[in-house]
């Protein structure tokens, strides 16, 4: 995370989302880190800022935590990239955790109250 | 597709790090050009859209490594900081663990020494073997037995290095050497070794060379000599001049040619000052050699092999051929008609080079593994105390832990912290533990190897990686429990209604008591029966006022003194010791009792058949004069002694004693009784009885003995000089050696021994039995009565609530205080009970090591019960005191 320019409209992410997009973006199939990084910025249509920097050690943590797992590949252009796919326990570990952002959602807007009280 | 790597902790190199970044860049740069931009506006975009690349290599870097050790080191400092607010209970568990396993370290010192390290100095010593010999004996009448031997003659140890087996046989004899002559002779310890002895261990020379086998190529030999590098240091202090000097050892001239490696102090662990060839004292021996073809003569036992197995032999193969070549050198020596062979079907064994792993274990290490097992016994008692101290105090901190759980800390984390602590303490255990360890060594080799090197320092590393990891591994132990205990909270609860759920820790907490005090009492009965064994050996009339009696014993077998000197020197010491201010009595005898030569000497009963063996042994005689009874303190029972008038060539008398009277004339009087002896033609007049008179050693039944008096017509091989003091024995003993020494130029040197030193190592077993099992019970005495201290204060605290209730309600002080320590003597109750049967059960164990007293005996168990009991008394009057002073008001407004 960031707060680069001030200006800048986008939202710097919450703690923790960043496990959550990584693990969806993998649910989709094998990536390496730059990909990962494009697949979220594709998938918010650019309104998060990422620095790509700070995906790693993201990935490193849930790569200990053995919800992900890594492996030097090629990419389509040919280079070489280490290639990140979720694990059986990441599957688990993205449905828990989507469930509880949901739930999170759900009580952040419930205590805040609708939008024009 | 990736699988899934198991990467343990850390594993992930840095570079690997790096070369994925760089990867990200050029991906990133790839695709930012597809999309247009010219390749330096792409890699600039690349890095910028990346952010910080030294920054996000170091977090890379730090969450590899660092961060275990930063949060071991503040979980280190937040111990400290914990363990400084409660330094009594710290101190009270450091001392704990520290006792118990400095106990265990000690232990692990001797059996280290005994059992475990090869002797130090030698090339790989796991080649080296040292060869025993088993085979058949004939006891006559008594039957055959089994005996295991590691010595035999020199001509086998020369057979052996033939074996195709062995790379190289050397042979050993340890001994005690005269050195120098006159007053400053001295006895030093020695080794004669076969001239390969240096070159089959692999020692080399600190100085000058070692023994080579051109200085042992018999007859005779070069006459040389090896020192030690102790004795080197001690004797010459370390000068290099000592190269060429020549020493007198016994009746041997030798000049020294070098000075052996340092760490190398021979294979036992007894001490050795020099190495000689052994043919140079062979044949220094001379004409009084009692074998002169040492070399060859299969009957001359006295050398010990030691072998080097050849490069891929195995030891069952070394066995098998070493007992073919075995056999067939006893084959041909039966057609050369030699006397006394071995068994011819004898085999031999090659056992480990460590003496006590030998195929017949050694009682000093039988003992010392009993000893460890007892003291593991103590370690057991201190972990359990250890626990219930760390679980008192995890209780204490539940409302800590509880808020901590509750902001999120996560239980692994504080498991961790909870253990970290305990680390703590068991580090600062290891090393008060390694300071007992240095001094209780000391003690213990002194009781348990006496004359013997204590090898190594304590605090070597052997030991003191012992001794960390018997720390670390109860520490472990004993905090798993406690730390699991305290964090399983749950949170919501704890902290709305401040529930202690108390019940099931206290059960815990009773069962390890009830635990400590059962293995306390196990203890301190095993002391008790070794205390009241020691006490009737030391009881044991055997003849001998041992506190008074001093055994006088000049070297003159091997001085080559001819017979009539030596009877000089006799005469001339007697009439020394007799003006020898503090002596009252001194005495000539053929034998000095006990255990250091008997004669045994069949005789016959005039009118009657041939006598019967006595089952005890014997009936050994001994040449005495007419001071000897009153010397040793002897009580004559009937009768007479012998008396100055039967000092004569013509005197047939002689004296028995009570063994020999019983056996023989059993219900009436032997006096008057003729005896027929080799010795004398005609009847020997039996004139009185002795009380028995030990002489194997302090225990077991006295064999039959018989006195004749001394007398020209009698001859006498071996003499002793028995001085009886008028006060102590011990103090006259040294001043009497020296005015010995100074007497005779020509004798190598006075042994004066008083008998009570003489019989010392026949008490050692008990002493030694009853000083551990003593000092070992009253630390698990200790140990015990400070977990019910904990318990009993833990207890208490947690009880002052409902106490102040109670007393707001009305109750009685003296009833409270009922209440408060009624489980917990409940369970100190049920923990004796406990012991007691474990150790009625387990008493047969220790019975065989029982001198005269029953491993039930109800002394022992009355006084150990009694003082457990006392001690339970006594650690809980503060903390029932405590309850008892309670005050209502204040205990009731604190929550």
């Amino acid at each position: 995370m960031s707060t680069r320019e001030p200006a800048d409209e986008r939202i710097a992410l919450l703690q923790g989302t960043l496990d959550l997009l990584i693990l969806r973006t993998l649910l989709g199939g094998a990536h390496h880190g730059q990909g990962i990084a494009r697949a979220i910025q594709l998938g918010s249509r650019d309104a998060l800022l990422i620095d790509h920097g700070s995906l790693y050690p993201a990935l490193q943590r849930l790569e200990d935590r053995g919800w992900i797992a890594a492996e030097w590949g090629t990419s389509e252009n040919n280079r070489r990239a280490r290639f990140y796919a979720l694990t059986k326990d990441g599957r688990k570990q993205f449905a828990r955790e989507r469930q509880q952002w949901h739930r999170l959602i759900a009580i952040v807007a419930l205590v805040l109250g609708p939008e024009h009280a | 597709m990736p699988r899934r790597s198991w990467r343990p902790f850390g594993t992930r190199p840095d570079r690997d790090f790096a070369e994925e970044i760089r990867a990200h860049l050029e991906l990133e740069a790839d695709q930012l050009r597809a999309e247009g931009m010219s390749q330096a506006e792409a890699n600039a975009q690349a890095h910028r859209a990346f952010g910080n690349v030294a920054h996000a290599q170091e977090r890379f870097h730090e969450s590899r490594r660092i961060r275990w050790l930063e949060e071991l080191a503040r979980d280190a400092a937040y111990a400290l900081r914990q363990l400084r607010r409660a330094p009594a209970l710290a101190a009270v568990i450091v001392c704990t663990l520290a006792l118990g396993v400095g106990a265990n370290s000690v232990i692990f010192g001797v059996v280290d020494a005994l059992l475990l390290r090869a002797p130090s100095g030698i090339e790989s010593p796991g080649q080296l073997r040292r060869l025993y010999f088993k085979g058949r004996s004939f006891l006559g009448p008594q039957g055959e037995a089994m005996y295991t031997t590691p010595v035999t003659s020199f001509a086998t140890v020369t057979a052996m290095q033939r074996a195709p087996a062995f790379s190289g046989v050397a042979g050993v004899q340890h001994k005690t050497f005269a050195m120098g002559r006159g007053a400053g002779a001295r006895p030093i310890e020695g080794e004669e070794v076969t001239g390969n002895y240096f070159e089959v261990l692999g020692v080399h020379a600190a100085l000058g060379r070692v023994l080579v086998p051109a200085d042992d190529r018999p007859p005779v030999g070069a006459p040389v000599v090896v020192l030690s590098y102790d004795f080197w240091q001690s004797e010459f202090g370390g000068s290099r001049d000592v190269i060429g000097k020549t020493l007198r050892i016994d009746d041997a001239s030798v000049t020294v040619v070098g000075v052996a490696a340092p760490d190398f102090d021979g294979l036992d662990l007894t001490k050795v000052d020099v190495w000689i060839p052994a043919s140079v004292m062979r044949a220094s021996y001379g004409s009084r050699s009692l074998d002169r073809d040492w070399t060859s003569s299969p009957s001359s036992i006295w050398i010990r092999p030691v072998a080097r197995l050849a490069p891929h032999a195995t030891d069952s193969g070394a066995a098998a051929s070493a007992t073919l070549m075995y056999r067939r050198l006893i084959r041909d020596w039966r057609s050369e008609q030699y006397d006394n062979l071995p068994d011819s079907l004898s085999t031999v064994i090659p056992g480990s080079i460590i003496a006590s792993r030998g195929p017949e274990t050694p009682q000093e290490a039988r003992v010392s593994l009993w000893l460890a097992g007892v003291a593991s016994i103590v370690l057991l008692i201190a972990c359990a105390n250890v626990t219930n101290l760390l679980l008192a105090r995890a209780f204490r901190r539940r409302r800590e832990i509880a808020v901590r759980l509750a902001l999120g800390v996560s239980r692994a984390r504080l498991v961790r912290q909870l253990l970290t602590e305990t680390f703590v303490l068991a580090a600062i255990a290891t090393v008060v533990a390694l300071l007992l360890a240095t001094w209780g060594s000391g003690v213990l080799s002194a009781l348990l190897l006496p004359g013997s090197l204590h090898h190594g320092s304590p605090f070597g590393g052997r030991l003191a990686a012992f001794t960390a990891l018997a720390a670390f591994a109860t520490a472990l132990l004993a905090g798993t429990v406690p730390a699991l205990q305290a964090t399983r909270i749950d949170v919501a609860r704890w902290l709305t209604t401040g529930d202690r759920d108390s019940g099931r820790q206290n059960r815990l907490q009773l069962g390890l008591l009830a635990a400590q005090v059962g293995l306390s009492v196990v203890l301190l009965v095993g002391a008790g029966l070794f205390v009241r064994s020691l006490q009737a050996v030391r009881g044991r009339d055997v003849g001998i006022d041992l506190s008074k009696v001093v055994l006088v014993q000049p070297a003159l077998g091997e001085s080559g003194l001819d017979s009539s000197r030596v009877r000089a020197i006799l005469e001339q010491d007697l009439a020394i010791a007799r003006r020898m201010p503090g002596v009252a009595h001194v005495s000539l005898a053929q034998h000095g009792v006990p255990k250091v030569s008997a004669t045994s000497e069949p005789f016959g009963i005039a009118g009657r058949p041939p006598l019967p063996s006595l089952p005890t042994g014997g009936p050994y005689v001994n040449i005495i004069d007419d001071e000897y009874f009153p010397t040793l303190g002897t009580r004559i029972l009937h009768g007479r002694g012998i008396e100055r008038a039967d000092m004569n060539a013509g005197s047939h008398v002689v004296v028995i004693n009570e063994a020999l009277a019983r056996a023989y004339w059993p219900g009436e009087s032997p006096i008057g009784a003729c005896l027929v002896l080799d010795q004398y033609k005609g009847c020997t007049e039996v004139v009185g009885v002795v009380q028995d008179v030990m002489l194997w050693g302090l225990v077991g039944d006295s064999p039959g003995q018989f006195y004749l008096p001394r007398h020209s017509a009698v001859s006498t091989s071996s003499s002793a000089l028995l001085v009886r003091t008028a006060g102590d024995a011990s103090t006259v003993a040294p001043a009497l050696r020296r005015a010995l020494q100074n007497a005779a130029a020509d004798v190598p040197y006075v042994d004066v021994e008083s008998y009570a030193n003489l019989v010392e190592p026949d008490l050692r077993s008990w002493r030694l039995g009853a000083t551990m099992f003593g000092i070992f019970g009253a630390l698990a005495l200790v140990i015990a009565a400070v977990g019910l201290y904990a318990v009993l204060t833990y207890s208490v605290s947690q009880r002052t609530r409902e106490i102040g209730v109670r007393l707001a309600l009305g109750a009685r002080r003296e009833t409270i205080v009922r209440a408060v320590a009624r489980r917990e003597f409940a369970c100190v109750i049920l923990g004796i009970a406990l012991g007691v049967i474990a150790s009625l059960l387990t008493g047969n164990l220790a019975a065989p090591m029982l001198y005269e007293t029953s491993p039930r005996d109800a002394l022992v168990f009355g006084a150990v019960i009694a003082s457990l009991v006392v001690v339970a008394l006594a650690a809980s009057v503060v903390p029932t005191l405590r309850a008892s002073r309670v005050d209502p008001n204040v205990a009731l407004r604190a929550e």
